[in-house]
């Protein structure tokens, strides 16, 4: 097996026995953590959330079981290394404690992205085929293959309803993630505290969102897989600098050497049918991430070539994902791609000198979306700061950890070369954040000599508990608009169940369960993502621009929809400010010219009345 | 070796029955979920000898989404039919309990 670390070995504490007697009290805080966490997921009430999001609905016990398994995790980790498993257990129960309250709680599917995913799928289950020239939602058209997959086992399943049991992705996937970063880490490190430190810190620091039901979540997984097994099983030794021609060929056989100084003689697997195996699976990890995302195998691109540039692996997998992708984008993507492409082209470069500008604006948010907007930065620049200083703490110990530093800012060129805008910082701290764990992790466990004394296990169990919490902020402080209410979903159904092909649905704003059925039947218009003057237009006389808007003879069929997550929405962000979206429902329901034909929950849908359509414009 | 063939085999057996109504809901949904979703990738993980149980699962799991995926997105290139793509995973099921078994005789 490869190993990349370099420095001293830690002690042979694996093997020290255990006797039976220590096991339950370093199980009692576990026991105790979901005991308590069980009965707290009672007494919550998700109707009462604020802007703080799930934490303004969480009794103070609740935080109790983040302080347990903190608390016991690094007890057990430091104090019995015999049992690698059992800091284990606290791993997934923290991912249980983190990821499935959500699940419990709401009852529904989080995430308004993640019913527009369903949407595609049905669309496939419908027409065995995808419409790469549609005007909704065509990337997902032209990245099918999660899409495909899931149709595909939904099918073959039997599985109706798929919006059910997809609400338990986010733990099914941090399980998985959690699963294949040890993969990783021992490519760095054979000190099981670093390794599952930095897979706590990982878990907790993971708040950006993208573990849903969606591509990008499972093409993160791929991603982990993908460089783990090249790591472990594809590297290879770097070349002596002297043997190399050239400036260039000589500066990066010299960076390779120090960055992996002392790496194992062999990194050849045992037979050529192993290499076989893992090298097929890297391929197919990369041919699937290829046709479900745009992101990721761009992400997967730069970290290979990271990889090829410091000479621990040769350039063909490199290459491969090269062609791959570039097969993808210029030829099956084509139809979107001439759209996008001109645009992402004039924006290349652009979306670096945008980053803070695109990120929220704390002057017009609400007071609880500014905590939870600075308990988010935070978050990011604290593990980010304890990555820096957990880095320079192993490079004190004697580690050269280049490979792991260089797969770090690997994301980095994103910034360059798309145009997600602020957003796409967040995607990069994704990316970088299985690494960034990994250092900040070092910070209390540099080295297998440090980080045993109580001091440094109580700062640890301290820390691990406040990223767990600052978590809860970070990753459920927008659930007042991301978390939907069964009867709000009803109402939705209910509007899909009623609306004929060619159906015009204006809607506040496009956060809500929308487009998971028939989404080739409907046109999505939402009023917040209108430019500003059509906006203060319409606030200005919200029943006559709308009922303009509505009696359209190009469609057989129009709605307007407003919930209660909408309004959480467009007033948290202050896109409507002055009570905007109340001033539009009131004026709805004041107006002769439409009818409330469904209300649910906090769900209002509004038709023309038809006795007034196709009258022209009314005079006030 | 045995036990990782017994489960590989016995699961796709159930699968394969759940696909054609042999076996009734929601039993059959599980077999069939679990046959997707990481038997595939063990028929073949046997290779990976360096890797422990938890890390073989994981790549299996992997192993196995990423060719449901593949199989899935036949459909750009006009293929949508998953029966047939549940033959194919079959197959290649098959086929990796052939090679490792082939591979572990012949020591």
């Amino acid at each position: 097996m490869t190993t990349l670390q370099t420095g001293p070995r830690p002690a042979e504490t694996a093997t020290v026995p255990i006797g039976q007697a220590d096991l339950l009290p370093a199980l009692l805080p576990l026991f105790g953590a979901l005991a308590s966490w069980a009965a707290c997921l009672r007494t919550i009430d998700p109707g009462a959330l604020s802007d703080l999001g799930l934490a303004s609905v969480l009794p103070a016990a609740a935080w109790l079981p983040s302080l347990l398994l903190s608390v016991g995790f690094f007890f057990v980790l430091c104090r019995q290394p015999g049992r690698v498993w059992l800091p284990g257990l606290y791993l997934v129960a923290l991912a249980v404690v983190l990821h499935a309250t959500p699940a419990i709680d709401y009852g529904t599917l989080r995430y308004p992205w993640a019913w527009k995913h369903l949407g595609i799928i049905d669309y496939i289950q419908r027409h065995g085929a995808v419409d790469r020239a549609t005007p909704i939602l065509t990337a997902y058209h032209n990245w099918p293959g999660f899409f495909a997959a899931a149709a595909f086992i939904a099918d073959l399943a039997g599985i109706r309803d798929l919006a059910s049991p997809v609400r338990w992705a986010p733990l099914v996937l941090n399980l998985l993630y959690l699963a294949a970063l040890p993969l990783l880490y021992r490519a760095f490190t054979d000190d099981h505290r670093t390794i599952l430190g930095a897979a706590w810190v990982f878990l907790a620091g993971n708040w950006v969102g993208q573990d849903y039901f969606s591509p990008q979540g499972v093409c993160f997984f791929f991603y982990l897989l993908l460089i783990g097994l090249c790591l472990r099983f594809l590297a290879r030794d770097p070349a002596p600098a002297v043997a190399e021609s050239g400036r260039l060929s000589q500066a990066l056989a010299a960076l390779a050497q120090w960055s992996a100084r002392s790496l194992p003689g062999s990194s050849a697997l045992p037979s050529g049918a192993m290499r076989a195996i893992v090298t097929a699976t890297a391929l197919l990890l990369i041919v699937a991430m290829t046709v479900s995302h745009q992101l990721t195998p761009l992400v997967a691109i730069s970290a290979l070539g990271a990889l090829v540039a410091l000479q621990i692996m040769t350039p063909g997998l490199f290459l491969f994902a090269g062609v791959v992708v570039a097969f993808w984008i210029l030829y099956v993507a084509a139809p979107f791609v001439a759209v996008v492409l001109p645009v992402e082209i004039r924006d290349i470069g652009v979306s670096a000198g945008q980053l803070s500008g695109n990120l929220a604006d704390l002057a017009v948010l609400s007071s609880g979306q500014v905590l939870v907007s600075l308990v988010c930065r935070l978050l990011t620049v604290g593990i980010a700061l304890a990555a820096v200083v957990g880095g320079l703490r192993r490079r004190a110990a004697g580690y050269r950890d280049g490979v792991a530093a260089a797969l770090t800012i690997a994301p980095l060129p994103l910034i360059a070369v798309t145009s997600y805008g602020g957003e796409i910082m967040f995607r990069v701290y994704l990316f970088a954040l299985p690494f960034l764990a990994f250092f900040a992790a070092a910070l209390v466990f540099p080295s297998p000599q440090r980080g045993n004394s109580v001091a440094a296990l109580l700062a640890a169990a301290l820390l691990g508990f406040i990223l767990a919490v600052a978590f809860v902020f970070a990753n459920n402080g927008k659930d007042r608009q991301y978390a939907f209410a069964s009867e709000d979903v009803a109402a939705v159904q209910w509007l899909y169940d009623n609306a004929p092909q060619g159906t015009l649905i204006v809607e506040g704003a496009s956060l809500y369960p929308s487009l998971f059925r028939n989404v080739e039947h409907v046109t999505p218009v939402a009023i917040a993502d209108e430019p500003a003057e059509s906006r203060a237009e319409l606030l200005a006389n919200p029943a006559s621009v709308l009922a303009r808007w509505l009696d359209n003879d190009d469609y057989s069929a129009a709605f307007i929809i407003l919930t209660r997550n909408q309004e959480a929405y467009v007033n948290a962000m202050g896109i409507m400010p002055g009570g905007g979206f109340e001033k539009i429902k009131q004026a709805l329901l004041s107006s002769p010219r439409f009818r409330l034909v469904h209300a649910s929950g906090g769900t209002m849908i509004f038709a023309l009345n038809p006795a007034v359509r196709g009258m022209g414009e009314w005079i006030e | 070796m045995m036990a990782r063939v017994t489960l590989v085999g016995a699961l796709t057996v159930a699968a394969v029955a759940a696909v054609y109504g042999v076996v009734p809901r929601p039993l059959g949904a599980a077999f069939v979920l679990a046959f997707l979703l990481a038997i595939p990738g063990l028929a073949w993980m046997s290779w990976l000898d360096d890797l422990s149980i938890a890390e073989t699962c994981v790549v299996a799991v992997g192993f196995s989404l990423a060719l449901d995926i593949v199989v899935g997105c036949l459909l750009v290139f006009g293929v949508w039919s998953p029966p047939v793509g549940f033959a194919a995973l079959v197959a290649a099921t098959a086929a990796g309990v052939l090679c490792t078994r082939r591979r572990d005789e012949g020591g």
